[in-house]
């Protein structure tokens, strides 16, 4: 099965080994890093409860990393994942704590501002034809705006304890809820990209409009689409935010993007070279998190968060486009 | 103006013994090009007569073999030519100018960008007024601070051919010289008959004016109007040099197409019992450059067409797709009606027709992919079943179909952008054939295809014809048309001038009809 797989997808013109050490680079990688922070911390890496901790306080990074691929897949760039995250998280939180709404009417009113979001921004990506780093950076930059005004730039506490409960504190085999929720996305969006001519369809739009739309795509409803379901997938992010911390922050939500976007590019080094898909970007995120949680363990300051994800991302994009120019030669 | 150089004087340039090969094609053989001052000299060729390997030598972007002599004012010069020491300034087809810069900036630009000190400051009132005089050295109007894209097409030519002669000015000023060579590459193509008579007689005016001018195109009645030298190529060979006023349109015409002929055997057409009804009937179809065509594909046939550029074929193809915005007209797809001013890409294919573009790498394959993605793109859901892609399944039809089509290396794992651009090519065709069309409209099928692929494409197209498909081969090398077309459309001005069916339809008789526009069949 996985051979015949192989066969339909594309696959580098080179050799077996050689190309079987390029998927495995960021999973040996991973390897290497687990192996070192072992070795480095023999008391704590490899314990149960940091892996516990490692799997389950990631699961809003992988969401929202999902949001920023699925417009990246159809060749559009989302900048505003994070913040629609971070803005999700406090209509929730302002809904449910302050104004007393219930805690599922809440939710959906928080899913609902982040697909009207992704909606603005499909209608002046795609519909008037702007520049999606442009659109996506400024309804993004409002969105976090929209964060401070609704919530008086201050962390928001106080809601349904429920929300925690199902979210993070619940746990099965010690790792909180919130990370199968996150596998459940992973599978959605993979069975939909992968399995699906919708899928084959949209990674058509993201490799070439002009080729898609002359097969009759509907290119501009399925770039809409790609929006809305991120704009759908931060919000996501940002209730499994608010159930992990209690309460909604207000600077909580830019942080995530560049971590995601970091991820989504490693991604494409892996499972299937040279493109985004979903299953190398969710790799990459609990690559980025072990990294993250091992330089913790070993006594780094906090902005070696920052450096560790900004180099990764760097190193990510120079990969990718080293694999992306070998496959189109 | 400047003095005309006395008669008898050494050329402007003189190229001799220019040869160049690219891999096993030798586009160029020997050939011998004179450009003397104060003439307009044309140079026709049809499409791979070696025309556009020449100007690349000219403007340097090729280098000729060994042997090849160049001679400037009658005083050796060696390769590459450089522009500013020959004088040498070019205007291409597509203008070169900034759409959307005024007049002011585009004729600015090449000043700017050869002045050294780029940091000292401009004077945009000293700009304006040195454009004022070189347009009024030319006495021509122009609004100058006007987008370039507001100005009618004739206008962009002349600011194009004006900017270039200043680039000769400035070349003269710094070499103290008085020569210089203008080469135009197509720049009349997409204007109207009046626009063109008065660009041609501008064109005169500044070969009058000293100036050695190339004037390059397959508009056979302009070269004749504008030139007073004509220069031919045909097959990267120098067939001759004559004098404009000694030859007709007819003539030339001759001259350009040569007698080549392909002989019977290798025509691939269909029997008459084979062509059935018609599959589309297109009535009064008007957008881009087409205006007002008719014409019926039948079940089986191989229509061509042909035209030069601005003739309006090479904006059927889209057309038919809905992907010429303000196109209008009506199809008939065996009696389902289609209003061409709604068509999409969308409603073409449900109404049964294909489109291979031109474009292959922009809008026909999704490079990074692979042959088998490529493919089985359009038939996919068929192979999506009990809530997933079969993918397995999908490999080896897409096996069978590499075999079939012929595609080599007939590896459906590999990104379709390693393969040659033959097999690319047949990628292209097989996905299409794959979703069993009524019509099939192929667009420069074999463009970038190398002689082997290019015989399996006509193959397997003629197969699919004789499988009850109508095939619209739109094209340029009418070599290509005779073998397999069973009748021949050439455009002209927008419309269908000449039919060729049966045994009319030769390359000659193609050539010919497209070069003349038809007028030259019609007289014999």
């Amino acid at each position: 099965m996985a051979q015949s797989l192989d066969e339909a997808r594309p696959s580098p013109a080179r050799g077996r080994g050689a190309r079987w050490l390029e998927s495995a680079g960021l999973p040996l990688f991973w390897a290497i890093l687990v192996a070192g922070f072992t070795a480095l911390r023999p008391q704590t890496f490899l314990t149960a409860s940091n892996i516990a901790n490692i799997l389950g306080s990631n699961t809003v990074l992988l969401v929202v990393t999902l949001a920023a691929l699925l417009p990246l897949v159809l060749g559009d760039f989302d900048l505003s994942v994070g913040a629609v995250s971070g803005l999700a998280a406090m209509v929730t939180a302002v809904l449910n704590a302050e104004a007393h709404w219930a805690l599922l009417p809440s939710c959906l009113a928080a899913c609902g501002v982040g697909m009207a979001v992704g909606a603005i921004n499909a209608i002046f990506v795609v519909g008037f034809g702007n520049d999606t780093f442009i659109v996506t950076l400024a309804s993004g930059t409002i969105a976090t705006g929209l964060v401070y005004e609704i919530s008086n730039s201050n962390t928001i506490s106080g809601l349904s304890p429920a929300l925690s409960q199902w979210t993070f504190l619940h746990t099965i085999l010690g790792v909180p809820l919130q990370f199968y929720y996150g596998l459940g996305l992973v599978a959605l969006l993979w069975y939909l990209l992968r399995w699906t001519p919708l899928g084959q369809q949209a990674i058509f739009v993201g490799q070439s409009r002009e080729v898609a739309r002359l097969q009759g795509i509907p290119v501009p409803w399925l770039r809409a689409a790609g929006f809305i379901g991120a704009g759908l997938l931060a919000a996501c992010a940002g209730l499994l935010a608010v159930g992990m911390m209690g309460a909604a922050d207000p600077s909580s939500g830019p942080s995530l993007l560049l971590p995601a976007f970091a991820a989504a590019f490693l991604g494409t080094t892996t499972v299937e070279p040279g493109r985004f898909n979903v299953l190398g970007a969710t790799i990459a995120v609990y690559f980025l998190a072990t990294g993250v949680a091992g330089l913790q363990l070993l006594g780094a300051q906090n902005y070696i968060q920052d450096v560790f994800y900004g180099g990764a991302l760097i190193t990510a994009v120079t990969v990718s486009g080293l694999v992306r120019r070998r496959l189109s030669s | 103006m400047g003095a005309h150089p006395e008669p008898g004087a050494p050329p402007a340039l003189l190229l001799k013994n220019i040869s160049k090969s690219f891999g096993s094609t030798q586009a160029l053989r020997g050939v011998e090009f004179a450009i003397p001052h104060g003439e307009v000299v044309g140079l026709v060729g049809q499409n791979g007569s070696g025309k556009s390997t020449l100007v690349g030598i000219l403007a340097g972007y090729h280098l000729p073999e060994r042997g090849a002599e160049a001679y400037v004012d009658g005083q050796p010069a060696s390769f590459p030519l450089s522009r500013a020491e020959v004088g040498l300034s070019f205007v291409f087809q597509d203008l070169g100018l900034v759409p959307s810069l005024t007049v002011l900036e585009n004729l600015s630009i090449g000043q700017w960008a050869t002045a050294r000190g780029r940091l000292r400051p401009l004077s945009w009132r000293a700009a304006h007024r040195e454009a004022a005089a070189a347009l009024a050295r030319y006495e021509l109007e122009l609004p100058l601070d006007r987008p370039v894209r507001l100005l009618p097409l004739r206008d962009q030519a002349l600011l194009a051919i004006v900017r270039s002669l200043e680039e000769l000015r400035r070349f003269q000023a710094e070499r103290g010289t008085a020569r210089g060579i203008l080469v135009l590459d197509e720049p009349t193509v997409f204007l109207p008959q009046k626009e063109k008579l008065f660009l041609l007689s501008f064109i005169r005016r500044v070969a009058q004016g000293g100036a050695g001018v190339v004037f390059i195109s397959h508009d056979l009645e302009a070269v004749l109007e504008v030139s007073t030298r004509i220069t031919v190529l045909r097959d990267g060979q120098l067939v001759g040099h004559a004098l404009a006023q000694d030859l007709d349109e007819a003539r030339l015409a001759s001259l350009v197409v040569g007698k080549r002929e392909a002989t019977g055997h290798d025509r691939l057409v269909a029997e008459p019992e084979q062509i059935g009804a018609p599959v589309l009937e297109a009535h009064d179809l008007w957008g881009g450059t087409v205006g007002g065509v008719d014409f019926t594909v039948h079940a089986g046939e191989v229509l061509a067409v042909a035209g030069l550029m601005g003739s309006g074929a090479e904006d059927l193809p889209r057309l038919l797709f809905g992907l010429i915005p303000g196109a209008r007209g009506t199809l008939n797809l065996a009696g389902r009606s289609l209003d061409v001013a709604h068509l999409t890409p969308a409603r073409a294919m449900a109404a049964g027709m294909a489109l291979v573009p031109s474009d292959r790498k922009r809008e026909g394959l999704a490079l990074r992919l692979s042959v088998g993605e490529n493919l089985m793109s359009l038939v996919l859901p068929q192979y999506f079943r009990r809530g997933r892609v079969r993918w397995p399944d999908v490999a080896r039809s897409a096996q069978r179909h590499c075999t079939t089509f012929r595609v080599r290396p007939p590896d459906p794992g590999r990104p379709v952008g390693t393969l040659s651009g033959g097999n690319q090519q047949k990628v292209l065709v097989a996905r299409w054939c794959i979703r069993q069309p009524r019509v099939l409209i192929l667009h420069e099928p074999t463009q970038g295809v190398d002689v082997g692929a290019r015989a399996e494409i006509m193959r397997i197209v003629r197969q699919q014809a004789a499988q009850g498909m109508g095939v619209l081969w739109v094209a340029t090398d009418p070599q290509e048309m005779a073998l397999i077309a069973d009748r021949v459309l050439v455009f002209g001005d927008g419309r269908v001038v000449t039919e060729l069916r049966g045994h009319e339809v030769t390359a000659n008789a193609i050539s010919h009809a497209v070069i003349t526009r038809g007028r030259w069949t019609a007289q014999a």
